[in-house]
């Protein structure tokens, strides 16, 4: 079986030079080519045709989250491991929607590279230890399911659940509460958000139930 | 009618050419019939040409003194109320062009003036020249606009150095000790090292990771990069997550519509105000639970920060503003005004607060501070 053929794009060149060392210590992988920047990544693949692509998110130029997604749109068959310092879900979220199959922290790497790249190539998405941990921890809060937790409507916008249900326009109920229009909207739109409701005949129906407002 | 009249002047008695104020009377069809030495310096019209005007016809005066319409309209109207609604006027200020062109700010104060049975007969008008006070406010609102575009540029200025500082302390420390961590973990497989030395290999690593995780909390409160590379919302939930999770205050981030903040430096300004307003949270409010709604559209960028916490009474925000427990809203709505946004504040005692900016994002040309 011939070796794994593997790019590194990342803008340290201290960062790839680590690397090449760790991977040439794994049997069965090769690095054929290597990248600093999401630009140069796209070049360099469509030359040296590598089946795994270990690469980092923050680089000049062009990140990689859009490397990624260009490169998978041309190369559908390669994978990509995203590599980064970066533990915030919008990171691992966007680079995981750009088709990455995995996300390793370079913090990582020395122990779980192996297992990550065996993992990929074997149709599996892979997700380090630490991050898996923050995501258990609640710490990754996309991650994980949403927060459902239903917030109670708080006095101000009980006031304006009150105002709407009594019939009145946005430009009326900001000028009873002394905010301007756009914030009546704002707080009509957490107001819709929190009852879960569409309308503002709903939020009058539940002002009813609620006994928010006289119907005389 | 000339018995009215001289009625009027009655009031005028002397005093009137001594004072340095404009003043003026006219009769109840608005007729001027009384102009002192003052009104004649700042206007260059002498009483007699005024009477002689006002004697062809009524209000001619006016017409020569003010030349937009808005203001003419302003002093007719403000002589036929003050003898038909019995009203008093104190403080009106509608500019004057006196005949060499000069333009004067005058305040004007107007009260009627009665016969001996209590009949409306006529008005009173006094005009004081605040010209030079006008003149000094917009000098001070001037620089008052400076000193708001300062700030502002300077907290810019800080935002952009915390930037690079935690760049390049990603960029060379960080990456630096990744690297040194591989290093380390193939010396760990490394058959020909004996126990003792594997188990200083592995106690270092475990150190290293530590400086790592403590130089990564430290680069992101120095410097958000989602506030550079993910977006509005994105850096703001970070934030949230940052600032409440270890106060144990619950919060939610929501979006009324995805549109980004075009512009960096308004996004920086956002993030500190916000910054700011959770700060207050964290330090005064005593809250629970945090909400936090943005609102971007194609002309305005809102964001909403609403507590439960014990509030505070939102009449005294402003008053109390230079008090240090309000510094921090005093400083939001100095910097927001300055971009032409507004602060709306909702809050009463034990009811929580509301606090809402709304920066447009239309750009007025106020770079060159």
């Amino acid at each position: 079986m011939s070796d794994i053929k593997i790019m590194l794009v990342d803008d340290h060149a201290i960062v790839r030079a680590g690397l090449r060392t760790v991977i040439a210590s794994i049997d069965g992988m090769k690095v054929v080519a290597e990248a600093a920047d999401g630009l140069q990544a796209i070049e360099r693949c469509r030359k040296m045709r590598p089946d795994f692509i270990i690469m980092d998110i923050t680089m000049p130029k062009m990140d990689g989250i859009e490397s990624t997604r260009e490169i998978l749109a041309e190369f559908p068959e390669v994978k990509v491991l995203a590599l980064s310092m970066h533990s915030k879900a919008h990171f691992v979220d966007n680079i995981l929607q750009a088709g990455a199959s995995g996300y390793l922290l370079k913090d990582c790497v020395m122990e779980e590279l192996p297992q990550a790249i065996n993992e990929i190539l074997n149709g599996e998405t892979f997700i380090c230890s630490k991050l898996s941990e923050l995501v258990a921890n609640g710490k990754l809060k996309q991650l994980s399911p949403e927060n459902t937790s239903i917030a109670e409507l708080s006095p101000r916008e009980q006031d304006v659940v009150k105002l709407l249900a009594d019939g009145l326009k946005t430009r009326e109920i900001a000028t009873k509460l002394f905010i301007s229009p756009r914030t009546v909207e704002m707080h009509r739109a957490q107001i819709m958000k929190k009852l879960k409701v569409k309308s503002i005949a709903e939020i009058v129906k539940y002002a009813i139930k609620k006994g928010f407002t006289n119907l005389d | 009618m000339d018995f009215k009249n001289s009625e009027l002047l009655r009031y005028s008695n002397g005093l009137g050419d001594n004072v340095a104020v404009w003043m003026h009377i006219s009769n109840l069809e608005g007729q001027v019939v009384f102009w002192n030495n003052t009104a004649e310096s700042l206007t260059g019209i002498v009483q007699e040409e005024v009477l002689t005007l006002e004697r062809e016809q009524k209000g001619q005066i006016w017409k020569r003194l003010f030349k937009d319409e808005k203001h003419l309209r302003q002093m007719v109207d403000l002589s036929r109320e003050v003898v038909e609604s019995n009203i008093v006027v104190s403080g009106l200020v509608i500019p004057v062009v006196s005949v060499d062109g000069t333009l004067r700010m005058i305040s004007w104060h107007s009260n009627n003036l009665k016969d001996k049975q209590g009949q409306v007969i006529g008005s009173l008008t006094l005009g004081l020249d605040i010209s030079k006070q006008h003149q000094a406010m917009s000098v001070i609102e001037e620089n008052k606009q400076r000193l708001r575009g300062l700030a502002l540029k300077l907290s810019l200025t800080e935002e952009m150095e915390r930037k690079k500082v935690a760049m390049d302390l990603h960029d060379t420390v960080s990456q630096r000790l990744a690297v040194s961590r591989m290093k380390l973990g193939l010396l760990n497989n490394n058959s020909s090292l004996d126990d003792e030395a594997k188990k200083l290999v592995k106690q270092t690593n475990a150190d290293l990771e530590k400086v790592m995780d403590d130089i990564q909390r430290l680069t992101f409160e120095l410097s958000s990069p989602l506030l550079f590379d993910g977006g509005m919302r994105a850096a703001l939930e970070d934030l949230a997550e940052q600032t409440f999770t270890r106060h144990k205050i619950s919060f939610d981030c929501s979006e009324v519509n995805e549109l980004e903040i075009p512009d960096e430096s308004l996004r920086i300004m956002i993030y500190q105000v916000v910054r700011e307003l959770f700060n207050n949270i964290v330090e005064h409010s005593g809250a629970g639970r945090v909400e936090l709604m943005l609102f971007t559209d194609k002309d305005v960028a809102s964001v909403m920060v609403s507590d439960n916490g014990k509030g505070f009474d939102s009449n005294m925000a402003h008053k109390q503003s230079s008090q240090k427990n309000r510094f921090g809203l005093f400083s939001i709505c100095e910097r927001v005004e300055y971009l032409d946004g507004w602060v709306d504040i909702q809050s009463s005692p034990e009811n929580g607060t509301s606090i809402t900016v709304h920066i447009p994002l239309v750009k007025t040309d106020k770079s060159d501070v």
